[in-house]
């Protein structure tokens, strides 16, 4: 079943276009990774999905919901991002900066976050660092925060923003297994990379932005 | 010069320190949170609420203090036909001043955080409001508190400036006290009393910044 349908979208900025009629349409558990030069719009992209960016023109449908120009506020917890750098809020614990969204935005009670952030901690072998600070991480450790931070509220889509460029290759595998596990569990991934043969090597599709 | 003298003059500045503090007390509680909302307004996407805002600031950061506080108390007469309490124009200058100048940190520090974290936070569904008290205003409030502090300790010194309207603080107090008895003595224990306090701000404020050295 699709989960995210991008069709004809156009995204410029001052005038110049960074994404000309972009289609595109994913599964439920399909990984799709999205490759091309610096500069060429493939972030743009994922900003679009995840309503940091206003489109031109286009739509893109996510879960039979059309997102036309503007981000609808109930259809953006279905979309997770992971940044390049990870964006976490340095003034937290690494559990905080997971419990957080579900408390504030999904109006989960702290004590069921707490469980559901742990689960998440235990799953991506964080349990130990659920009291430490972003600053206190590891860069790998820090990406598989921000990754249990996006899917603990549950995402049907997770888009990954270079995921591998601050990795090195032993935790580039790691990453590697942690997306695979979470299309088996039927999430949609979307990853901008520049690294074509990760690309290659864990997409079911590489879509290549020229 | 006994210590009589000492004790009667120490407890005439006591009174004044009073109302010193009362001055400096009341000016931090309406002045942070007017700073936060002239930050906000500051970086409004409308052009005239920022461009209202930006005078506001020029004008009290262009101006001395004194000559606001003259102004706030003696316009509503000119201007209108009545007065108030001086206590009360002195709070509304000092208030309004201290604003503007606690407005413009707040919006430096605001603006000094990564764009990211409005990003995510964004993301992760958090609200404007959330997303500034949870996420930024904390971050902004460990980078801008050496400067909170500067304002905070000159804020003491400034509350003298409350005489102008004929308010009786610690310095007018020593002042009337020093010519009383051409002494000089009044002004110096005012100044220790003035060091004292500000010394205590000092060790208080690097204790907060301490405190908020938890995380990078």
């Amino acid at each position: 079943m699709s989960v995210l349908e991008i069709n004809k979208l156009n995204k410029s900025f001052k005038g110049k276009p960074v994404l000309k009629n972009f289609s595109l349409k994913i599964d439920e558990g399909e990984i799709v990774a999205i490759i091309g030069q610096s500069g060429i719009g493939k972030s743009t992209l994922l900003r679009c999905i995840n309503g940091l960016e206003k489109i031109d023109s286009g739509e893109i449908i996510i879960c039979n919901r059309c997102l036309k120009r503007k981000m609808q506020k109930d259809l953006k917890l279905e979309s997770g991002l992971i940044f390049q750098d990870y964006n976490l809020f340095p003034q937290y614990t690494v559990i905080q900066n997971i419990i957080l969204p579900l408390v504030v935005a999904k109006k989960i009670k702290k004590k069921e976050a707490v469980i559901i952030a742990k689960e998440l901690l235990e799953e991506l072998k964080l349990e130990d660092k659920e009291l430490s600070y972003p600053y206190e991480l590891s860069g790998g450790e820090r990406q598989r925060v921000a990754i249990a931070r996006a899917i603990a509220v549950n995402p049907k889509i997770i888009c990954f923003d270079e995921p591998t460029s601050a990795l090195d290759p032993k935790l580039v595998k790691q990453v590697f297994k942690i997306i695979k596990e979470l299309a088996n569990k039927g999430k949609a991934i979307i990853i901008v990379t520049h690294d074509i043969s990760f690309g290659e090597k864990i997409a079911d599709r590489v879509i290549e932005i020229k | 010069m006994d210590l009589e003298y000492f004790i009667n003059l120490f407890k005439i500045l006591i009174n004044g320190l009073k109302t010193s503090l009362e001055i400096f007390g009341l000016t931090i509680i309406f002045s942070i949170p007017l700073g936060i909302i002239v930050s906000i307004l500051a970086r409004s996407k409308s052009v005239l609420i920022k461009e209202i805002t930006n005078i506001y600031i020029l004008v009290m950061r262009g101006t001395p203090l004194l000559l606001q506080i003259i102004c706030v108390y003696f316009a509503p007469y000119y201007i209108l036909g009545f007065t108030y309490n001086r206590f009360i124009a002195v709070i509304i200058a000092f208030s309004l001043n201290y604003a503007a100048y606690f407005g413009e940190i707040f919006r430096g520090g605001i603006e000094s955080i990564d764009k990211g974290q409005w990003e995510v936070a964004y993301t992760l569904e958090f609200n404007k409001v959330q997303t500034f008290f949870i996420i930024i205003f904390p971050q902004a409030v460990k980078k801008i508190l050496p400067a909170i502090s500067n304002e905070i300790i000159t804020l003491v010194r400034d509350t003298s400036l409350a005489q102008v309207v004929g308010v009786t603080e610690l310095f007018s107090l020593a002042q009337k006290q020093a010519n009383y008895k051409f002494s000089i003595i009044p002004l110096l224990l005012a100044g220790g009393i003035y060091l004292i306090i500000s010394t205590i701000l000092t060790i208080g404020f690097k204790k907060v910044e301490k405190k908020l050295d938890y995380y990078k």
